[in-house]
């Protein structure tokens, strides 16, 4: 009897106990955020106007993501693929795994989902963390009020998604080379090279060729700086590299002959 | 179903290697405790590999509890608890950790950790993470990891590498147990010969990818010139009855030795010589040097 897929998600999530993932989720959803607030108290005098801003999320959001969808993002989305799909290579897992009535298919889709997962905790860490930047100050300093904006909470929830998906080929390419590849230290030099790649070719006319800054080239659309053209939407060419990267990844990992 | 595992001529070869297995056939019966021997490098750990379907077969047929692995071993790994060249373990959790991810997977009630955590004498680590544990105790723990599903089938590539003498003697009668009581068909892989052959019921021994002898333990033994010694007050009558039963026997001063027979022979043995008036003294079954036939097994020249 195959086992669920539900067991063998439950069976992923429960290793990643005690790993560095969990806290660098955390750490990376509030590093910008945590930055953007002290140098804001650096100059608290600047504080009470800007607070009184009726697009004072709006500003913080744009401030926080500059260096989120450029750096952040697809550095931290390397690291944590690799330290996933590192796992198994580390502790010698794959052949007790693959001596276990799990599908291949199922593996690979449960450890992606676990990668999924991580991602969205750390963009409602990192929406905690924004909401923090316009919280602290006025519970810290007296003479700054609680910002008179509401807090908007759906419409940065969804253009987070937006840019989480933006991120996605970037996961799928690298979690196929981290299931695929023993060595950790190949498959982040091969992540790091291809974002310089890509950062380097933004405003280029071959950019959309290298996923890895699909993320910034949609914040940087959005801001109005110049990127490189596109055959089709970002969002079009994002799903569609993903499934390709995925597809091709889960294949490539189920037809192994050589399972541990 | 008898047989629990079943290979019929398999070969395999890494690329372009020589054959690490060539024309292999085992017959492992159920219920038994299976010793698979050979010296390192011998082919036993790819043999482990193919029964567990971690490896694709190339040529051969090789059954496990009745299934046929050519197309998927995934519908009878359920029944095979495995440990494959030392245990898999995350460094990070602790043993009751460890236990959990493959109770997730496997669907198995908690209580089945506790029970595998007192078998293997681990419950006292605590959250003590596992990358701390000692070699004795990790190996003890992937045995846990094996056992936790109550398989039908365990499969164990040297279970007892790191074990102090108290931990393979606890080893070796949990392994019994589990045979005796369960019914569980137990496969054990090593290279060394003593520490098999107080544990197996059954042994094969693989030399350069080939196997060079197997049987039941009595089987080898005989193999290896274990011999049955009788002594007695009138050897020559002795070999004249013996002879009678179809058992080729030698003197030795006042006894008559026969190869090592089984405890129904004995009896036959002892009851046509009173009948004959032979006075029997002792009955001694001789230790064969096991040691020494394994060595000429697997020497270079014995292939």
């Amino acid at each position: 009897m195959t086992v669920p897929l539900h067991r063998t998600f439950a069976s992923e999530w429960f290793k990643g106990r005690r790993t560095v993932v969990g806290p660098l989720v955390v750490a990376g959803g509030l590093l910008v955020p945590a930055g953007l607030l002290l140098t804001r108290l650096r100059v608290p005098g600047t504080l009470p106007e800007l607070h009184a801003n009726d697009v004072f999320w709006e500003v913080t959001w744009n401030q926080a993501w500059e260096s989120i969808a450029v750096l952040l993002l697809p550095l931290g989305a390397i690291v944590l693929t690799a330290l996933v799909t590192h796992h198994e290579h580390r502790w010698q897992g794959w052949k007790q795994l693959h001596a276990t009535p799990q599908h291949p298919l199922a593996l690979y889709a449960a450890k992606f989902a676990v990668v999924m997962v991580r991602l969205l905790q750390s963009l409602v860490v990192l929406l905690v963390g924004i909401w923090a930047v316009g919280v602290l100050p006025a519970l810290l300093l007296p003479t700054v009020a609680m910002p008179t904006a509401p807090f908007p909470v759906w419409p940065f929830l969804v253009r987070g998604l937006e840019l989480l998906r933006d991120v996605l080929p970037l996961v799928a390419i690298q979690f196929a080379l981290g299931i695929l590849v023993r060595n950790v230290v190949v498959v982040i030099g091969v992540g790091l090279a291809a974002w310089v790649a890509a950062t380097v070719a933004i405003a280029t006319r071959v950019a959309w060729a290298i996923p890895y800054a699909y993320a910034a080239m949609d914040h940087l659309d959005e801001t109005g700086a110049r990127t490189g053209p596109t055959p089709a939407s970002l969002p079009v060419l994002a799903i569609s590299i993903t499934v390709g990267a995925f597809g091709l990844g889960a294949a490539l990992y189920a037809s192994r002959r050589d399972r541990g | 179903m008898n047989t629990a595992i079943e290979f019929r001529d398999v070969s395999y070869r890494y690329r372009r290697t020589r054959p690490v297995l060539d024309g292999v056939d085992l017959a492992v019966p159920a219920s038994s405790v299976y010793g698979f021997l050979g010296p390192n490098g011998a082919g036993k750990t790819t043999t482990i590999r193919l029964m567990l379907g971690l490896l694709r077969p190339q040529s051969g047929r090789i059954q496990v509890l009745g299934h046929d692995l050519r197309r998927s071993a995934r519908p009878v790994l359920g029944r095979i608890g495995s440990l494959v060249e030392g245990p898999s373990l995350y460094g990070q959790l602790s043993a009751r950790e460890n236990l959990e991810c493959w109770r997730l997977v496997h669907g198995v009630s908690r209580a089945r950790i506790d029970a595998v955590l007192e078998l293997v004498d681990l419950a006292h680590t605590g959250r003590q993470p596992a990358r701390d544990f000692s070699l004795g105790m990790r190996q003890r723990l992937g045995v846990a990891v094996a056992l936790l599903h109550a398989p039908r089938l365990l499969v164990l590539d040297e279970p007892t590498n790191g074990l102090d003498p108290h931990g393979i003697v606890a080893m070796r009668q949990l392994l019994r147990r589990l045979a005796d009581n369960e019914g569980v068909t137990v496969f054990v892989s090593s290279h060394l010969l003593g520490e098999v052959e107080r544990l197996v019921t059954h042994l094969c021994v693989l030399h350069g990818g080939r196997v060079v002898e197997a049987g039941t333990m009595a089987t080898v033994a005989r193999a290896a010139g274990a011999r049955t010694r009788f002594t007695c007050d009138l050897p020559e009558r002795a070999l004249a009855v013996l002879a009678g039963l179809a058992l080729p026997a030698t003197r030795e001063a006042t006894a008559v030795c026969t190869a090592l027979l089984t405890p129904d022979q004995v009896a036959d043995v002892v009851r046509a010589l009173v009948k004959a008036d032979v006075g029997v003294h002792a009955i001694e079954a001789g230790h064969a040097d096991l040691e020494a036939h394994f060595h000429r097994l697997t020497t270079p020249t014995s292939t």
